[in-house]
């Protein structure tokens, strides 16, 4: 479902459905669920990145704030959907956090490699997990500023 | 092989005894040549002894004529040629009877022939005395008083002659003799002499020969056993190299194996406490006052074993991450360490006073993230055992030799029952409740592991009350800490 841009965008990139229903749940706690779009594998979220697919005609100058990607995901992984959206001139800037259960130092390094702006390792206690959202939803959302033609064209 | 000894006994053969022949020979040979010397030599002589015999006789016949003459003619000149001739003679005969003096026969024939001689010349001394008394010559002449004496002499010379003629001829038959004895004796000594030098030195070369065969068939056998040898070796060497490149692969893929374990493991396990957890959450919010505190108890109780499990699953997997990571080994400042450590505990309790004492200058060679960790067990553990204490004291130091150093950890907290040393270094044994001590008990595991990597091990001391020592030691320059990653596998793992 395409959404007026007035909003700032976060897509959620999440298979578990527990654990997206966690996540919305603490960004709505932190008031920040109103622009969240939600996919559910690596294909679904390159298709609503590049209107393809399903989400064919979505405006796709209409970009996401931020993309709060998993890496153990179905279909394509979350490394090689960073990879084709690291590649695209239209997604080349598009900031991308890494959320993810693994601290494996590999898929740290190889996603930073690939050109992650943030590797976020999704705690255990939820507690904390609203702590860890609520601070990347500040900061994505409210303090950084993100590159031209994601998330609102200007913010007021 | 040819002894020194026996070579020159060969050699002494070889030489000695051609040599020993040879100077018989030629012993032989000079003394046949002696002999056929002196055998020319008599009949040389014998010749000499006619020839001064014809002399002799020569000059005696010229004198009858010269007196004759003398008597006839008056002239003086044949007096005074007799007279000469006859001092000659005398001489002559002297050097014959000389000549022949070997023989005592010849000896006094020619002393006969002389006597006779000397006859004569008074016979014709007498007729010249007549002469001088005026006795006519031709009177005298045909007297013929010399005649018989002549005859005899003449005769006598004859014999003489004959005789030493016929010594000749025997002499020189020896002589001839001789000689023939000589070839004879050279054609077969010669001919004994190459026969036993042939044989000697065939004989010798045929034993040097056999020697060299049987030295050069010695060294060929150690050759091939040597070669053989050789060929064994390698065969064990490829062989060898053959199961350490299929022990390599084999770790290598169990690593693997262990290595996708643990990322599914810190990925599956972890995702459903993190559902657990926030669904308890969310039902505590969402019906707080519906399900009344003991339900919010049970949630809570829920919640924390989730924690729980999650905190042993990071456990594991650092633990089997250690096993796994290979070591970069470089010189380590473990004051430093220790004091960074040391540091990060202050900063999680900055409410506690705790006197830490820290050894200046501590290196030692290894991993420095596997020492950090073992430091940071080792002190976490003390700061976390002395927290009942009253006057907490953890100390960090070192002893023994630079190349074999003991480092330690002591502390003063709340010890531990050496009845139950055993059970220490096992992973997830605890020697106190968690009510007491909050821990997973697998540090001290952990620190096991990571020594016993660098090639060191660790013990420990400790009395209930009375505080706990810590000591590890990191084996030689902690080099061999590859040898024990090999073998050990982690059973926490499994």
């Amino acid at each position: 479902m395409t959404n007026a841009a007035e909003v700032p965008m976060i897509l959620l990139v999440e298979d578990n459905p527990d654990h997206e229903m966690l996540t919305v749940r603490a960004l709505k706690k932190n008031g920040i669920a109103n622009g969240l779009q939600i996919v559910r594998d690596g294909a679904e979220a390159l298709d609503f990145l590049f209107g393809t697919g399903a989400y064919l005609g979505r405006d796709i100058s209409v970009l996401p704030q931020v993309v709060l990607l998993d890496l153990q995901l179905p279909k394509l992984g979350g490394l090689e959907v960073l990879r084709r959206v690291r590649e695209s001139e239209i997604t080349r800037l598009l900031p991308v956090v890494i959320l993810t259960s693994s601290d494996e130092e590999c898929d740290m390094v190889e996603g930073y490699r690939l050109g992650a702006n943030s590797y976020i390792r999704k705690p255990v206690e939820f507690e904390k997990f609203i702590e860890a959202t609520r601070q990347v939803g500040l900061y994505w959302l409210v303090l950084n500023h993100p590159p031209p033609g994601c998330g609102r064209g200007s913010r007021g | 092989m040819i002894a020194h000894e026996r070579f020159r006994a060969i050699l002494l053969q070889t030489v000695g005894i051609p040599a020993a022949a040879l100077a018989l020979l030629a012993g032989l040979f000079l003394w046949q040549l002696a002999s056929l010397l002196n055998a020319a030599a008599w009949v040389d002589h014998t010749d000499q002894v006619i020839a001064q015999e014809h002399r002799c006789h020569r000059e005696m016949e010229q004198l009858p004529s010269l007196h004759r003459a003398f008597l006839l003619t008056g002239d003086e000149w044949y007096r005074v040629r007799w007279q000469e001739i006859r001092r000659d003679l005398e001489t002559d005969f002297r050097s014959l009877e000389r000549q022949v003096a070997d023989n005592p026969s010849q000896e006094h024939a020619a002393i006969t022939l002389h006597s006779e001689v000397l006859h004569l010349t008074s016979l014709w001394v007498k007729q010249v005395g007549e002469l001088g008394r005026g006795v006519d010559p031709r009177a005298i002449a045909r007297r013929r008083e010399d005649a018989a004496l002549l005859a005899e002499f003449r005769a006598g010379c004859d014999r003489f002659v004959a005789t030493e003629e016929s010594l000749r001829n025997s002499r020189s038959q020896a002589a001839r003799r001789a000689a023939d004895v000589t070839r004879a004796t050279v054609v077969i000594s010669l001919t004994l002499l190459g026969a036993l030098l042939g044989t000697l030195i065939v004989r010798q070369l045929s034993g040097l020969a056999a020697s060299y065969h049987s030295a050069l068939e010695s060294v060929q056998s150690q050759a091939e056993a040597v070669r053989q040898r050789t060929e064994e070796v390698h065969k064990l060497n490829s062989e060898l190299e053959r199961r350490v490149a299929d022990r390599t692969a084999q770790l290598r893929m169990s690593n693997h194996e262990l290595e996708t374990f643990s990322y599914s493991v810190s990925h599956d396990l972890r995702a459903p406490l993190r559902s657990i957890d926030g669904m308890g959450q969310a039902l505590v919010e969402d019906y707080y006052s519906e399900i009344g505190p003991d339900g919010r108890m049970y949630i809570d109780r829920i919640r924390a074993n989730t924690h729980q499990m999650a905190a042993l699953i990071d456990a594991m997997l650092d633990l089997s991450r250690l096993a796994r990571r290979t070591m970069q080994i470089e010189s380590v400042d473990l004051s430093g360490v220790a004091e960074e450590v040391v540091a990060d505990l202050r900063s999680r309790d900055p409410e506690r006073e705790v006197v830490v004492e820290i050894a200046p200058g501590v290196r030692a060679n290894g991993d420095a993230r596997l020492l950090r960790a073992v430091l940071g067990n080792l002190l976490g553990n003390a700061w976390k055992y002395t927290s009942k204490s009253p006057s907490p004291r953890i100390t960090f130091g070192w002893s023994g030799e630079p190349d074999m150093m003991t480092y330690f950890v002591k502390d003063n907290g709340v010890g531990f029952d050496m009845a139950y040393y055993d059970k220490l270094f096992d992973a997830f044994q605890r020697l106190h409740s968690i009510g007491e001590f909050d821990g997973l008990g697998i540090g001290l595991a952990t620190v096991q592991r990571i020594v016993r990597r660098h090639g060191g091990h660790a013990w420990a001391e400790g009395a209930v009350g009375e505080g706990a020592a810590f000591y590890f030691t990191l084996g030689r320059a902690g080099a061999d800490g590859t040898r024990a990653w090999a073998g050990d596998a982690d059973p926490s793992c499994a």
